[in-house]
């Protein structure tokens, strides 16, 4: 083929500019030890990067989760461990003033060491992890449990919800006995006579008619309106002890509320426990029970799951079920009908994997127990109403009054009770054991995963250096051997031969 | 016969003169861009016969050979066009491709990331400031990212604007220098040094616009398009000419329709929009129905089930949204009066919103040729196609999927946000999105995200602010809006002035809802505050109430001031069963973190996908990637094909000057032969002269 000029000095600067484009594309590689520097140099292994990358970043996330649930739950676990201990102590102090034969100046060294105890397990339920209190469910600013007063009824008829509340303060039981028969807020003054050293020496009082307010040393005790109340010695007569009690300040999980969102006025009622809110919609019409079509909601009618069915207007849903009701004769339900299950959240609950997440606090009260103001009530009632002997802080803070008005009986009684809250207490540390167990088995795989990923990802993004380096040196090479041979080409091609 | 010796020998003295003035030249132009060397052919000169033996008379130049293929030539074209279509579109292509570089480690997968990150840590402290300082620094960093990226890809693309104007005045500046060397070579006789411009400017040409150049019998050169188009015939020449956005109407001739289509908007598509059914294009009952494509008429827009989209033809009130553009009819002349004749079935109208490049027979007629998907009847090479491509098909395409993106991004955001309540309750309260019409139902109102909304019921907890205490928690009952009278919240049938009317009517004395320049406000009365218990609608989030982020899209996704100035109100919680927020719950930034994982929807000319952000965010990249990956290989291949007929050519026509400059040394030879030769002749009749 015939050569023109042009060709020889096209192809020249062609094979130099082929040659020194590969050395600077080898020397990037090397620079930023990289295969991978543009999408274009891998489209679909660049969206892989991407995904590997994205999916790192956010199990990095969540291992950062997992540790700080572990310091929560951690913490709960070693207190609950000291706690147990505490409960172990007054267990052992009640046996001993439960025996006979110990004296009153015993007695009242053993309630000494009991207040002492008490005022431990309650410091010991308000211990906070970074400035948060553990047990108080979502109210993490305040303070779980606070020190007052309460009171026990001893009374064959009655309990102590005859006593509505009590104020002030008392650093000894104040025990009151009844001297009259009659009715709280009656036509009729009622006597009484109280000690504050444990029966030792008494003062009398008078409870005039239609009052419910007793005042001894201090303390206001504020009675139930129309209770009857017994003298000494009618039936074993009524006897109030003023004795230490411990409110719970913080949040509960208890109460599910039902919203009807656009006026529908049936009756609804929820069965089953939910931890978060869920919209429910009604997809035809009709008369109740049903058939029912409906769809639900779990993340505020963003999303919709639908087709379901139910027959006995019992709409299952999770955590439980939504039953509709007729309502004074209203019955009928209709399309576009919604309703929202909203529970009493109080769960601190961290993502540890895009599946699971930990509850890493606790609702205080259903742990020690003590007294509670239900959200819209005004007045204190018990916590875990169903299982009472549970009730920790109530249990010891009767027995102190036991022990401090030398109520040897009751003292007995107390010995179960305790023994039952210990058990609950050991319960719920052993559940929060587990969840510290299940974050270091979530951490172990998360980080499985992320040294998973990382190996992927060298795999489509690392260049291998070694060869990098060899392909940049033979590259160099080839480059010069370029240069030196159109050198000689051009020599060449000169006129001097002519 | 002597006589004869002094004629052959001149006729070499002379043709050996011409053949160095031809290599000479030939050496001297080696260089010059478009030159092609000149050969010289030559033969014997005629043959004489003397006594009855031929003999010749010399060595006579026939002609100057342009030594230039033009078969050669055609497929320099075909190729020369179809490589400088792909340098074009590779060039901006790479661009794109270097602007999602390092996505993993420092571009978008990264910012984004580490926003679902910081409301993970959001979700550990809700009650910490710290935790919420460093959420808002995040999502200020994601959000100036992207807005960035898609002010990089508009830049991009008006930078291509601005190239297209440039080729297309080159161009148009080429075909009209052709168009007189076509007149100069019918009035001329050498035309060789003009061939070589012109073949010069056909290159040029070839790598501007795809052209088929064919030479006629008499040295005049048609240049056409390859979709037929002529460019250059004889001395006239036609003109490109790149013109901004417009309607192209093809009603019908026996239509009765004499008004005008008329829109507002840009995009990257073109919509073609046929009338199937006659009737009143100003709104009033019985309007006329149509349809419309975005590929010319092969496929037509279909709803979610399948069935075809039927559009009822309307006025400037009621503007129909298409796509990217808002469609209206009106009269001649005057958008805002409404059409006064029937529009009739058939009638069809072709929305170019956007700029376009154009081929011009004469004043009123023209073509467009701006390339349009896959189709053969447009511009299918050369620097001008690249160009369109990049910005219509790529780039568009690109700034379309990231604003999906952000759309999605911001929707999400905020109607999972608004179910939320944060550390302060309000007191007062002003929507971000602005409702252009307050008195038609919110799904026409063009709020940015109407189409979202749909039916449900927002719940407003009212507080008293000294205790605390909640005093009402319920949803905004919409009976008292009659028609239609129905308790629930329907974007179809409520306007904004109804939402406002109907809180005023729901939470007497405790707040007061206005309308403020198309946004809605709320005021609690005094002693009072609230928070927003849920919503099932997305009113919220439509309105810019209790949201996170503010904007219609990737061009101004930001944060919303009212968060921006006060992080108190980043709501991490929300109101409970009990009416309570809580300073430990962190229910909403829980949900808010887990968007990283949820399979949400992405809008796209009309129709829609489901996946993560990650996902879509990486699919986006990877299309960018193969693209560019595509059209570098395109551009090599193209290249290695056009070198070799380049070569091809080169080796015909291009100089060698070593083979000048032998040429050039036995032209001298003839030249000193020649004189020998009348030298001899001399010497021989000197010889006859002596004789006695």
């Amino acid at each position: 083929m015939r050569i023109s000029d042009n060709m020889i000095y096209g192809a020249t600067i062609e094979t130099m500019n082929q040659s020194l484009n590969e050395v600077i594309r080898l020397g990037l590689i090397q620079s930023s030890q990289k295969k991978l520097l543009y999408p274009s140099d891998n489209p679909a292994g660049m969206g892989t990067a991407l995904e590997l990358h994205a999916q790192n970043g956010s199990i990095e996330h969540f291992m950062e989760n997992v540790k700080t649930a572990q310091g929560w739950l951690e913490l709960g676990d070693k207190i609950l461990g000291e706690a147990s201990k505490t409960v172990a102590k007054i267990q052992t102090l009640a046996q001993q003033a439960s025996t006979e034969t110990y004296t009153n100046e015993q007695r009242a060294s053993i309630a000494k060491q009991l207040r002492e105890l008490l005022g431990t397990l309650v410091n010991q339920a308000n211990t906070r992890f970074a400035g948060k209190s553990i047990f108080a469910g979502h109210k993490v600013d305040a303070t779980a449990f606070d020190q007052i007063l309460g009171a026990t009824v001893l009374d064959k008829s009655l309990d102590d919800g005859a006593v509505e509340s009590v104020t002030g303060k008392a650093p000894h039981t104040i025990t009151v006995d009844f001297t009259n028969n009659g009715v709280v807020g009656g036509g009729t003054d009622l006597g009484y006579r109280y000690s504050t050293d444990g029966g030792k020496s008494w003062k009398n009082g008078t409870l005039a008619a239609g009052r419910q307010k007793l005042n001894v040393e201090g303390c206001t005790v504020t009675l139930k309106n129309g209770i009857n109340v017994k003298d000494l010695n009618t039936d074993g007569g009524t006897r109030i002890n003023v004795r230490p009690a411990v409110v719970y300040n913080g949040d509960d999980s208890d109460g599910v509320t039902v919203k009807s969102l656009n006026g529908s006025s049936l009756l609804t009622t929820t069965l089953g426990h939910f931890d978060q809110n869920v919209v429910v919609r009604v997809d035809n019409t009709g008369t109740v029970p049903g058939p029912v079509n409906y769809s639900y909601s779990l993340d505020g009618g963003s999303t919709w799951t639908s087709g379901n069915v139910s027959s006995n207007a019992r709409l299952t849903i999770p955590g439980g079920a939504l039953v509709l009701a007729s309502n004074a004769g209203a019955n009928t339900f209709s399309t576009g009908s919604q309703f929202v299950v909203a529970p009493n959240t109080a769960d601190i609950r961290l993502s540890i994997s895009r599946t699971q997440s930990v509850t890493v606090n606790n609702v205080g009260k259903d742990v020690f127990g003590g007294l509670y103001r239900k959200p819209g009530e005004t007045a204190l009632s018990k916590t875990m109403p169903d299982k009472p002997d549970r009730n920790l802080f109530e249990t010891v803070a009767e027995l102190i009054g036991f022990v401090e008005s030398n109520d040897v009986k009751s003292i007995g009684k107390s010995l179960e009770k305790i023994k039952t809250s210990h058990a609950h207490l050991e319960g719920v540390n052993g559940t929060l054991g587990a969840r510290v167990n299940l974050t270091d088995f979530v951490l172990n795989s998360l980080d499985t995963r992320k040294s998973n990923n990382r190996t992927y990802l060298a795999n489509i993004e690392s260049a291998d250096l070694a060869t990098v380096m060899s392909d940049l040196e033979k590259q160099k090479f080839i480059y010069s051997s370029v240069l030196k041979t159109n050198k000689d080409i051009l020599e060449l091609n000169s006129l001097s031969i002519l | 016969m002597l006589k004869n010796m002094y004629a052959i020998g001149t006729s070499l003295l002379y043709n050996s003169q011409i053949s160095i003035n031809v290599h000479g030249q030939n050496a001297a132009n080696g260089a010059t861009p478009g030159y092609r060397r000149r050969t010289i052919d030559s033969a014997a000169m005629p043959y004489i016969n003397i006594g009855g033996h031929e003999l010749g008379t010399g060595v006579d130049i026939q002609r100057l050979c342009r030594r230039f293929d033009s078969f050669l030539a055609s497929q320099q074209h075909e190729k020369g066009g179809e490589y400088s279509m792909w340098e074009a579109l590779n060039g901006n292509l790479s661009a794109m491709d270097n602007l999602f570089k390092d996505s993993a480690t420092k571009g978008l997968t990264k910012a984004m990331t580490d926003f679902w990150g910081d409301w993970q840590k959001l979700s550990e402290n809700p009650d910490t400031p710290a935790a919420r300082t460093g959420l808002l620094g995040q999502s200020k960093a994601l959000f100036n990212l992207i807005r960035s990226k898609y002010a990089d890809m508009r830049n991009q693309a008006n930078m291509i604007e601005k190239s297209i104007a440039q080729q297309t005045g080159k161009a148009n500046g080429i075909m009209k220098r052709l168009a007189e060397i076509n007149r100069h070579i019918a009035e001329r006789a050498n035309v060789d040094e003009l061939k070589d411009e012109r073949d010069l400017l056909l290159e040029k040409l070839s790598k501007i616009v795809d052209i088929k150049a064919v030479e006629k019998s008499n040295n005049q050169m048609t240049v056409m398009l390859r979709t037929g188009q002529t460019l250059v015939s004889g001395a006239s020449a036609y003109e490109f000419k790149y013109e901004g956005s417009k309607v192209v109407s093809g009603v019908l001739d026996g239509s009765p329709f004499k008004d005008a289509l008329y829109f507002k908007g840009s995009s990257n598509h073109e919509y073609t929009v046929e009338c199937i059914s006659g009737g009143p294009a100003d709104g009033s009952g019985g309007a006329a129905g149509f349809r419309v494509s975005i590929d010319g008429g092969a496929t037509w827009l279909k709803n979610a089930d399948g069935t075809e989209k039927t559009f009822a033809a309307d006025g400037n009130n009621g503007r129909i949204k298409i796509g990217d553009v808002e469609v209206w009819f009106g009269a001649a002349g005057d958008s805002a009066t409404a059409a006064s004749t029937n529009l009739g079935k058939g009638d069809k109208f072709i929305i170019k919103p956007k700029s376009n490049l154009y081929w011009y027979k004469n004043s009123s007629t023209f073509e467009d040729v701006t390339p349009r998907g896959d189709s053969m009847d447009r511009l299918g090479g050369g620097s001008l196609a690249g160009l369109l491509k990049a910005r219509d098909q790529h780039i568009g395409s690109y700034s379309k999927k990231l604003d999906a993106f952000a759309k999605s991004l911001i929707w999400e955001v905020n109607y999972a946000h608004s179910q939320g309540a944060g550390r302060k309750h309000f007191t007062s309260m002003l929507g971000t999105y602005r409702a252009e019409r307050t008195d038609v139902p919110l799904s026409r109102s063009k709020l940015a995200f109407a189409d979202r909304i749909k039916a449900g019921n927002v719940s407003i907890a009212v507080y008293n602010s000294s205790t605390g205490a909640n005093v009402a928690n319920k949803s905004i009952d919409f009976s008292s809006i009659n028609p239609p009278g129905i308790a629930s919240f329907d974007p179809a049938q409520h306007s904004l002035e109804d939402v406002r009317d109907a809180v005023n009517a729901s939470f007497p004395g405790q707040l007061t809802a206005g309308i403020d320049n198309g946004k809605l406000q709320l005021r609690a009365a005094s002693g009072m505050s609230f928070s927003f218990a849920g919503d099932t609608s997305g009113l919220l989030a439509g309105l810019g109430v209790n949201t996170f982020v503010s904007g219609s899209g990737a061009s101004d996704i930001a944060i919303n001031p009212m968060v921006r100035a006060d992080k108190g109100y980043i709501c991490a919680g929300h109101v409970n069963g009990a009416g309570e927020v809580n300073s430990g719950d962190s229910t909403v930034a829980n949900v808010l973190a887990a968007l990283d994982g949820k399979h949400v929807f992405f809008f796209l000319d009309g129709s829609s996908s489901k996946s993560t952000f990650q996902q879509y965010l990486s699919d986006l990249v990877a299309s960018v990637g193969a693209d560019t990956a595509a059209a570098d290989t395109a551009q090599a291949a193209g290249k290695g094909q056009l070198k070799f007929l380049n070569e091809r050519q080169e080796a015909l026509g291009g100089v060698n000057v070593k083979e000048e400059m032998i040429q050039m040394k036995r032209d001298q030879q003839n030249f000193q032969n020649a004189s020998k030769m009348i030298e001899i002749a001399n010497e021989m009749f000197d010889t006859l002269l002596a004789l006695k």
